[in-house]
């Protein structure tokens, strides 16, 4: 196919064609950042469809062109493809290896690639020939393809979906607290916004796991490490917990207590916080000591036992388990609905599904406020049919495998 | 209830143990026994999830003790099905060696039967996330094993077409598992997160990884060069799967990332 003798740019292209283009594309991209000195815009509802029709007209127009130009012909050519997928590739290798920012000054193309002008370029280019090359295998329709066809339309659709819809996606927080009702909500920007339903909060509950115990370093208030490992263990009554010549053994321990004098008491108030009566005995100097340790909350003190060498025995602020939302709708046309929302578990309600997302952390347990997200994408359902499209091919590629027909149907097709 | 576990348990551990010491014989007799004590030990195990599920009245999802039990499950499963695809012997006993790891570790350490998943981590797509991420690892892991061994033939003058063939053929099974991966990610964040995509650096990495082996899967299509050149691109592409695995828990970018899994 390739002879030896042909320069770059004569034909029949090859690899250094399909790589140089977009060589020539980023140098473009890039070029075009620097002069703009601006990030690309986003593209949202009409101009995002507007631009999508052009692509679609774009893609059938070449391939109808195709049949007579070899040119245009080799854009839906394997080398083509490569050298489009791995452009865009290499803009997430961008991503892959330096951190990213929310609103970067400069460079765009390096601080946040998702809105430079170089990943619209690159994701452009790989759509155009990816929808290319599934144009021209579309038909005739055949059994034979039906692989290849739910592997690259499947991935055309996802990305094209992603990526023209990204700019219709609504995100907002709404905060509640405890028994009130609340319609507004917040976009990034922090303006407010009113939705077409309401929430109630009827009651905000966590869940708390016990609390971690760790070995802190009185001096510098630090977390002792042995062999580069945290000392921090969870709480384990059957074995005890082992850290250097100490022995901990766990004697009581209380998911809700509050401290009164010298002594922790079980009590569920507000402000009840998580506490262990432990046992510490020293296996080098042959001593043991005994006395409440307890985590600190929005009304008690952390409690500490101090052994000697200034090392201290804490109990860690407790993580969250579980935490949900009982919560009443209300929707304009006047109906009501009781639900939960808990992390995980979002529900839907008007286009929007709302998640749980978070609470007043320096409340912790006691928080009296839920906080959600609030998330409408009218391009989730194309998304998700390109992804059940992609499953489906995947599962085919895992029966079919790499059958000798998978050679011969390319040899058949170029 | 984890009590009885001890007995189902024992017949999977037993049965897959025997099975995978009589892998290694080729008689067509000792393959049907095999075959058997694989489906034995998958039907002992489906049959405590089963009792477990109607014993805690919700689906057994909750602690690290309960989704143990379903990567041995799937995962012999999955060992099973593909070897009867493929016949590939190996496979079969690498997936049963993990489901008697997990098995193994439930039974060695019952304490941490009870011990609860992470709000984030309590989701439906959690099991199926992971148990094709291990299928899909083991098998382009395996690619990588062959495309050395091939690299060896190559340089010794053996000729290395037929480990080519076979490690060709594992890469298009590992990617089809790779990308069920990736997409149940995908729709797991979807519910988790509010977005099926976020750029995370650990969806980026994974992102690269199955880019690469697309566009492998693309240039072997054309097979124009020797085979040296394919069995090398096999090897290298494996060092970014294991970026995406682990290394990119020492990358710069990846310091915010959901997926970083140390302190």
């Amino acid at each position: 196919m390739k002879s030896p003798s042909r320069t770059m740019w004569e034909q029949p292209w090859g690899y250094a064609e399909a790589f140089a283009i977009p060589v020539a594309l980023f140098l473009g991209a890039a070029g075009f950042e620097f002069v703009t000195g601006k990030a690309a815009p986003t593209l949202s509802f009409p101009t995002n469809v507007v631009v999508l029709l052009v692509l679609i007209n774009v893609i059938i127009i070449l391939h109808a062109a195709s049949a007579k130009n070899t040119i245009i012909r080799w854009f839906s050519s394997i080398p083509a493809s490569i050298g489009a997928l791995t452009f865009f590739l290499a803009v997430s290798l961008i991503m892959a290896l330096v951190p990213q920012q929310e609103h970067p000054h400069s460079l765009f193309l390096f601080y946040n690639v998702t809105s430079s002008w170089l990943y619209y370029v690159a994701t452009g280019y790989l759509l155009m020939v990816l929808g290319m090359v599934s144009v021209r295998r579309l038909f005739p329709v055949s059994k034979k393809n039906i692989g290849f066809f739910l592997n690259h339309l499947g991935l055309w659709i996802t990305i094209t979906a992603a990526t023209f819809g990204a700019g219709d996606i609504e995100k907002y927080t709404m905060s509640v607290r405890e028994g009130a009702t609340e319609w507004r909500v917040m976009n990034a920007n922090n303006t407010i916004q009113e939705l077409d339903f309401a929430i109630q909060l009827k009651d905000f509950e966590i869940e708390e796991y016990p609390s971690k115990i760790g070995f802190v370093d009185m001096r510098t208030g630090d977390v002792l490490e042995k062999n580069r490992k945290k000392a921090i263990f969870e709480l384990d009554t059957i074995h005890g917990i082992r850290f250097n010549e100490y022995v901990i053994t766990i004697k009581t321990y209380y998911p809700t207590s509050m401290f009164y004098v010298q002594d922790y008491f079980p009590l569920s108030d507000i402000g009840a916080t998580q506490s262990y009566y432990i046992e510490v005995s020293d296996t080098k100097r042959n001593k043991t000591y005994s006395d409440w340790i307890g985590a600190a909350s929005m009304s008690q003190q952390a409690k500490y036992l101090i052994l000697p060498d200034s090392i201290a025995i804490v109990a860690l602020q407790p993580e969250a388990k579980k935490f949900s939302s009982r919560i009443r709708l209300y929707t304009k046309e006047g109906s009501t609905i009781d639900t939960i929302v808990e992390v995980n578990q979002p529900i839907t309600c008007n286009s929007y599904t709302i998640y749980q997302t978070g609470y007043d952390e320096k409340m912790g347990r006691w928080s009296e406020t839920s906080i959600f997200e609030l998330v409408r994408d009218p391009w989730l359902p194309i998304v998700y049919v390109g992804i059940f499209m992609m499953i489906a091919g995947a599962l085919y590629i895992i029966w079919f495998g790499r059958t000798s027909k998978t050679k011969e149907q390319y040899v058949e097709n170029i | 209830m984890w009590k009885i576990f001890e007995l189902y348990a024992l017949i999977s551990i037993v049965s897959w143990g025997i099975a995978m010491v009589l892998l290694a014989f080729r008689k067509p007799i000792v393959a049907r026994i095999s075959d058997a004590l694989v489906l034995l030990g998958i039907i002992s195990l489906s049959f405590f999830i089963v009792k477990l599920w109607m014993f805690l009245d919700r689906p057994p999802l909750r602690t690290l003790g309960e989704t143990r039990l379903w990567y041995s499950l799937f995962i012999s499963c999955i060992g099973y099905v593909l070897y009867k695809r493929w016949n590939y012997r190996l496979f079969l006993a690498y997936a049963l060696l993990m489901a008697l790891v997990f098995m193994i570790i439930n039974y060695a350490k019952p304490d941490i039967h009870d011990k609860a998943l992470m709000p984030a981590l309590q989701s439906v797509w959690f099991v199926p996330h992971v148990i094709v991420y291990i299928v899909s690892y083991a098998f382009l892991g395996f690619s990588c094993l062959l495309g050395i061994i091939g690299l060896y033939q190559v340089y010794k003058g053996i000729d290395s077409k037929q480990v080519l063939g076979i490690a060709e053929n594992i890469i298009y099974i590992g990617f089809g598992f790779l990308t069920l991966g990736l997409l149940f990610g995908a729709l797991w964040a979807k519910e988790a997160w509010g977005h099926y995509w976020t750029w995370d650096p650990k969806e980026t990495w994974a992102l690269l990884t199955w880019g690469v082996y697309i566009v492998y899967m693309h240039l072997s299509l054309q097979n124009r060069k020797s085979p040296r050149y394919y069995l090398w691109f096999i090897t290298l592409s494996f060092t970014v799967l294991l970026i995406a695995w682990f290394g990119i828990n020492y990358l710069p970018a990846a310091q915010m990332s959901v997926h970083v899994y140390s302190n």
